[in-house]
């Protein structure tokens, strides 16, 4: 079957091992070392805000700027699909964002902030966070 | 036997557990072969595609981070 997501040039991901397993390792080094060091800052501190900033308004600006890879546009169906999913996650985050302002209505971020508030778990949260942005980048 | 009460805070914990999921077995659902609709990844791959899509989705990762990481 036509996979029609499908990139129609070739990428990174069809070079050959040889040359490909270097640059993913640097790169994943990289972002290892980076979540390492941005975990020592804590929340709501000037460093944490440099943390997130230095790695992410360069990502930003890389990857709104960067050509985009050559992927075929992908059908309503899937989109409605997930924005349909989002939105029901934004109501429900945007619901106990506007009630009651205490502990036992938490939202996300304050669900996640017993984790967040120790190192590993800091490492954990710039891992997906940087990762994922990283992810994005490539595409 | 009677349990501990379910509390707010943890029907919420579960609401959010429920959506992570939905998401989960959607995708999972999606990369079946006779799926009529895309795993998350290439539908946002595809969203990259145009700048405003970019634009929205790079401002989306980076809010999150100053959210959750540095707010």
């Amino acid at each position: 079957m036509l996979d029609m997501d499908r990139p129609a040039v070739a990428t990174v991901g069809d070079w050959p091992r040889r040359m490909r397993w270097p640059r993913v390792t640097a790169i994943a080094g990289a972002v290892v070392a980076y979540a390492l060091i941005a975990a020592v800052c804590r929340p709501l501190t000037d460093g944490a805000l440099f943390a997130v900033g230095a790695a992410g308004l360069p990502l930003l600006c890389r990857g709104v700027w960067r050509r985009p890879r050559a992927t075929c546009p992908v059908a309503m169906r899937s989109i409605a699909v997930w924005l349909s999913i989002g939105v029901v996650a934004g109501i429900y985050e945007l619901g106990l964002r506007l009630g009651p302002n205490d502990v036992n209505h938490p939202t996300l971020s304050t669900l996640a902030d017993p984790v967040l508030g120790t190192y590993p778990g800091r490492v954990g949260g710039y891992l997906l966070w940087i990762g994922f942005g990283v992810w994005l980048v490539t595409r | 036997m009677a349990g501990d009460p379910v509390t707010a805070r943890t029907a919420i914990a579960a609401g959010f557990a429920a959506l992570a999921a939905l998401v989960i077995a959607a995708d999972l659902m999606a990369r079946r072969g006779e799926s009529r609709f895309r795993p998350l990844g290439a539908t946002l791959a595809g969203a990259l595609r145009t700048r405003s899509g970019r634009i929205a989705v790079f401002a989306a990762w980076l809010w999150l981070g100053w959210h959750f990481l540095a707010r």
